[in-house]
């Protein structure tokens, strides 16, 4: 029976919770109710119906009472607002009722900005996200989206990611953001509004700006000071007053204006002030390599370029808006120069555009420049070196570009941006990532290249011209590691031990073809050949000191060097290569003439001594030369990896990993030597070539792909064909037609050259043996000397011993 | 390199061997830690957006079937004007019946054809891999309005003139039955089309040429929009693209629609939407943005089932709202400028808001809206 009784009270509070929960409305719903209805009752109005209009007025109130439950003040506040537009609409006065609407609704807006905050403060992330729903939003732009940054911070609060201090810090900034957007554009309305004649909307403007500013005003204070926020109030008020009573409005307007220019309600974070100030830099720098692309003669050529001119040109005028208060207090007279360059560049780009006249390359980027000086000049010194910051913000955009391109079937196009962005994230947040994190660095060129995470790569997508959504899917997975790349520079090295391990992989890595190849040749240079291993070392010892003084270089000139990286690897690669296979030959060839064979000897020796000195003089060079471009060719980007790992963590950490990486070289090396003085000598030489051969089918790969990035080699992907990274990153095998064919001609070319010199040596072979053998005439004596005897014997055996190795 | 290290590896004795597989392990260990990198969505859970592509799929079929029958329409014309050697005073004296009966039924195919894009228009002008065609058949402008907005092809016509980037397919033909485009019209020659003995707006000889041209070209390009919306493979990031991408065009609509002839009258300057009003063009535009509104709601139902109610109701209302306009319209309401201000900015400030809603489920729902 208790039991009962216990169950049924259980069930009646459970009753009564749901309820209670279903009569609770969201206060979103009221506040969407309400809105809805006062625009009903607007329109109504405007269509001279006005029993209409005070019935949806009514339907309003009974909305609003609801929304704001619980918020008595604003509560008082929009009832003021409603009995004036209840008032209105008896009255059948448009104005009125729509500078009445545009105060009920703002109250709406500040009771969901207080509730919203306050809520995420006390770690109530449902109740915010109720309350957020309350809310205006900024209009889209190419470089500024739809903030979504409210949401996403409620999202982390409820998750747990985020505290709720900075979660309600991340709420008010957004919304902050979105009213002082707002507020702008309702002085723009009222003052096309008035120009036009139309007194219902400069009525509602004018209202709308006023709610705005109060909720503004606590910012404002605080930023500029009481009696300027006094100021401030009293230019809305007259404003909102003088637009609802048909009163002139461009006084109160020039004052209004002039209390919002150079304030920012959400002040932007150290971050976002590095970020903008990268942005304006970068674009402003872009726009005349775009723009140049694009005229020729006096001409618009290729009108995307300019369009893309016009992209960055917007971008930088974008950031500049945002970086402006900042600048102005630093420098007024340099930033209003700074703001006309920037309106004159963009009117260059619109004069190109329209056809009316298309200024030359030079004038753009003489406007472009005297822009970068003054921003330089303006900027704080932290500031200065921001342009880095902004290059995921132009991957992004040429990647939008790609995608644009490829919809409207200008697969060209698409190729070139994809190049474009992979060149951006090559010189900027490569040299980072290889050593804050090579996994994502990796995995990042492989959405670029020849895919990733189970999605193809771009270039494989565009030269097979994929459907949109394979190309859309792809993007996506690119944007995720893009931005978790970007946080990943921002946040710096995890640990000093991080940077440690790897910096010394990435000399291990980079410097373990070197060592193989040097390794292989020097543990075959025994007895008479230790001479040749001189030329070597001394041509690695160029390459050191080289390695040495590009750092050096580095260390002032980081920036401008990383442009010649890639270009710089392919043309020491390709001289590798070449070296590398002249060694090979004449390394064959040497085992070759190690056969004991007398004449094939004595031949060597006669044309060693007929060339003689030129002979050695080519191996001692290309002994040298070897030694130099195999460490060189890696050494030059590795220096650039490791100064942009300096400047992160320091160059004695750097060093310490770099002494590791080549402990762990070194250590590979003695391996080697050690382990082929162990083989006999022919194990030796073979294990020698072999290991020589697998290092050039792989060099050869990565100089076809190194090759393939910077554009001097055209890319032909294996249709189907998919291979996970580590087949790039330690075979060089990636899926092109120009790699995989490359390497292959290599491996024929020195398997099939030690073949043809097997052929022609046992050739020669036989030659000698179905020579008539000449035997020396036996004198049959009764008598026969041992020493004929034995010299007979000895021909009889030569010819049978050849006879064998013949066969 | 493999195949190397194994052959020396074969020659080795067993303790060197173990020595070198501990090695070997270590160094391979350290090179090759990495984390395991997340698979991205490939699609979102709780859409459905078949039914937006059957939906764009219905309605490219109708198109196509317009655009057939329009170009064998000013086919005809084309054939009566080339029988009287291009001479319209002489085609207006002896072909008078079959010309008018030519161009008033093209001028009806045209009314009755024209939503038949605009219902899809959201979706194709939202949906990257298909938005050209809307540059091409609606939106795009002539090389001498706006270059950087002007249509990508040029027109070749049957005398061998060329157009260049003449503007799109139904501006260029809009304006040649009715008058609008006064370059591609036969201003000599007065034609009472309907015979009331009075020339009235509209009533317009357009240039056979020029005619044929836009009408094959009109035809062509739909039916390469219906091939490609029956390849389409429509995304989550399609569909959150077109709603918030489009809903807001509706203030460029809505500015359109204060200057057209519905507002303004004889006093519209522009040469566009002046047959069919740009509130029809709002409607069926919002009415398609509903179809594919209702394959995403779902999926934002699951993150957040306030956001998406809040976004159905005022994408609905929005809706409702501009259909009464339109049916007042219809009725004989003609608004005046303050008015259509008034009316025009309200649906405005909604369409803003529904698109900001749209994002903030796009980025929960880690959705990339193309821009």
């Amino acid at each position: 029976m208790r039991r009962l009784a216990l169950i049924a009270a259980a069930a009646a509070a459970l009753a009564l919770a749901s309820a209670a929960a279903a009569g609770t409305p969201a206060p979103w719903r009221g506040a969407t109710d309400a809105r809805l209805a006062l625009s009903e009752a607007q329109s109504a109005l405007v269509l001279g119906d006005a029993v209409e209009a005070r019935r949806h007025v009514a339907a309003a109130e009974t909305a609003v009472e609801t929304a704001l439950v619980g918020r008595p003040e604003r509560l008082r506040e929009a009832r003021v607002g409603l009995e004036a537009a209840a008032a209105a609409a008896a009255r059948d006065n448009e104005v009125a009722l729509a500078a009445a609407r545009a105060a009920v609704w703002t109250t709406l807006l500040q009771a969901g900005f207080d509730g919203a905050v306050s809520a995420a403060a006390a770690g109530d992330a449902d109740g915010a996200g109720a309350w957020l729903l309350v809310r205006e939003f900024r209009p889209p732009t190419r470089f500024s989206r739809p903030g979504a940054d409210a949401t996403l911070a409620l999202g982390a609060l409820a998750a747990g990611r985020l505290t709720p201090q900075k979660a309600a810090a991340a709420v008010r900034t957004d919304l902050l953001d979105t009213v002082d957007g707002r507020i702008r554009a309702a002085l723009a309305s009222v003052a096309e509004a008035d120009q036009l004649g139309f007194a219902v909307r400069r009525a509602e403007a004018g209202a709308l700006a006023f709610g705005y500013w109060q909720m503004l005003a606590p910012a404002y204070r605080a930023q500029r000071g009481a009696a300027a926020a006094k100021r401030a109030e009293s230019a809305f008020a007259a404003l909102a007053a003088a637009t609802a009573s048909g009163l002139r409005v461009a006084a109160p307007l020039a004052l209004a204006e002039t209390a919002l220019e150079g304030f920012r309600a959400a002040p932007l974070s150290s971050a976002e002030q590095l970020r903008r100030a990268g942005q304006l830099q970068r674009f402003v720098k872009l726009v005349p390599i775009e723009y140049g692309r694009g005229v020729r003669d006096g001409r618009v050529v290729l009108d995307f370029e300019i369009q893309e001119a016009i992209t960055f040109s917007d971008g930088a005028t974008s950031a500049f808006r945002d970086l402006e208060s900042i600048l102005l207090r630093r420098d007024p007279i340099a930033t209003r120069r700074l703001h006309d360059s920037l309106e004159r560049l963009g009117a260059q780009l619109g004069a190109a555009t329209r056809g009316s006249s298309v200024a030359s390359p030079d004038t753009v980027s003489a406007t472009a420049d005297e822009a970068l000086e003054l921003a330089g000049s303006i900027y704080p010194p932290a500031w200065k070196e921001a342009a880095e910051t902004a290059d995921f913000d132009v991957i992004a955009a040429t990647l939008d570009r790609i995608e644009a391109a490829a919809a409207a079937g200008e697969w060209g196009q698409a190729e070139q941006a994809r190049l474009e962005a992979y060149g951006v994230f090559e010189l900027g947040p490569e040299q980072r990532l290889r050593g804050l994190a090579p996994t994502l660095f990796r995995e990042i060129e492989g959405y670029f290249w020849y895919g990733a995470g189970g999605h193809a790569g771009l270039v494989q997508l565009i030269k097979r011209k994929a459907p949109a959504a394979e190309l859309a899917a792809t993007r996506r997975a690119l944007d995720l590691k893009l931005r978790e790349a970007e946080e990943r520079i921002g946040s710096g090295p995890a640990s000093r031990a991080a940077v440690v391990t790897n910096s010394a992989i990435i000399v291990f890595r980079e410097g373990l073809e070197a060592v193989l190849i040097l390794a292989a040749l020097m543990a075959s240079m025994v007895g008479a050949q230790r001479r040749y291993r001189r030329p070597l070392l001394l041509g690695v010892a160029f390459a050191l000191v080289a390695s040495t003084a590009t750092w050096v270089l580095a260390q002032t000139l980081l920036t401008s060097l990383a442009g010649f990286g890639e270009r710089v690897e392919a043309v020491v690669s390709m001289v590798a290569i070449a070296v590398l296979l002249l060694i090979l030959n004449w390394f064959y060839h040497r085992v070759y003439w190690q056969q004991n064979l007398q004449d094939l000897h004595r031949r060597k020796k006669s044309i060693l001594v007929g060339a003689g000195f030129s002979l050695a003089a080519a191996q001692v060079a290309g002994l040298v030369a070897l030694g130099f471009s195999s460490v060189y060719r890696e050494g030059f980007e590795t220096v650039l990896f490791l100064q942009a790992l300096t400047l992160d963590a320091g160059a004695w950490t750097v060093l310490q990993g770099v002494g590791l990486g080549l402990a762990g070289v070194v250590a590979v090396f003695l391996l080697i030597v050690a382990l082929e003085r162990r083989l006999p000598h022919k194990k030796m030489l073979v294990a020698t070539g072999v290991l020589m051969t697998a290092v050039l089918v792989v060099m050869v790969g990565t100089t076809v792909q190194t090759l393939q990035k910077v554009g001097w080699a055209p890319v032909s992907p294996v249709q189907g064909l998919d291979l996970p990274y580590w087949s790039g990153l330690w075979l060089g095998l990636y899926p092109t037609w120009e790699g995989i064919l490359a390497q292959a001609g290599a491996a024929v070319f020195v398997v099939g050259s030690y073949l043809i010199a097997e052929w022609l040596r046992s050739h020669r072979r036989r030659r000698i043996l179905v020579a008539p053998v000449v035997h020396a005439p036996v004198v049959h004596t009764p008598v026969t000397g041992r020493s004929e005897q034995l010299a007979a014997a000895g021909a009889e055996l030569r010819s049978t011993s050849l006879a064998k190795s013949a066969r | 390199m493999g195949a190397a290290f194994c052959g020396i590896f074969a020659a080795m004795s067993i303790p060197t061997r173990s020595s070198v597989l501990a090695a070997t392990a270590a160094i391979f260990a350290a090179a090759l830690a990495s984390t395991a990198s997340a698979s991205p969505h490939a699609t979102v859970p709780g859409t459905n957006l078949a039914p937006a592509k059957t939906y764009l799929l219905q309605h490219t079929t109708l198109l196509t079937g317009f655009t057939r029958d329009f170009r064998a329409t000013a086919n005809r014309y084309y054939e009566l004007a080339r029988g009287a050697g291009f001479d319209y005073d002489r085609l207006w004296r002896e072909q008078r019946r079959p010309v008018s009966s030519a161009l008033i039924r093209a001028k009806a195919l045209w009314v009755q054809g024209n939503p038949y894009y605009e219902r899809v228009e959201g979706v194709v002008a939202g949906t990257p891999s298909l938005a050209r065609f809307d540059v091409i058949l609606d939106a795009g402008a002539s090389a001498k309005e706006d270059p950087a907005g002007a249509v990508p092809f040029d027109l070749r016509l049957p005398n061998g003139k060329l157009l260049k980037q003449p503007g799109n397919f139904y501006n260029l033909t809009e304006g040649m039955l009715w008058g609008t485009r006064p370059e591609f019209v036969v201003r000599a020659v007065e034609a009472d089309l309907d015979g009331d003995r009075k020339v009235e707006f509209g009533e317009v000889l357009p240039e056979a040429n020029a005619f044929k041209a836009a009408a094959d070209g009109f035809d062509r390009y739909a039916r390469q929009l219906d091939a490609a919306a029956k390849r389409w493979r429509p995304t989550a990031s399609d569909a959150f693209t077109a709603v918030v991408v489009m809903v807001p065009t509706m203030s460029e609509y809505f500015g359109q629609w204060k200057v057209s002839r519905f507002v303004l009258g004889s006093r519209a300057q522009g040469d566009a939407f002046n047959v069919v009003s740009r509130l029809s063009d709002i409607h069926d535009i919002l009415t398609g943005l509903q179809v594919i509104y209702r394959g995403i709601a779902p999926a934002i139902s699951r993150v957040d089932s306030a956001q998406s109610a809040q976004t159905k109701r005022e994408l609905d209302a929005l809706a409702a709202y501009v259909t009464r306009l339109h049916g007042q319209e219809r009725a004989g309401r003609r608004f005046t400028p303050a008015q259509a201000d008034v009316l025009g900015r309200e649906a405005q400030e909604r369409a803003t808001a529904i698109a900001g809603q749209a994002s903030q489920a796009a980025a929960r729902l880690r959705v990339k809206i193309v821009q």
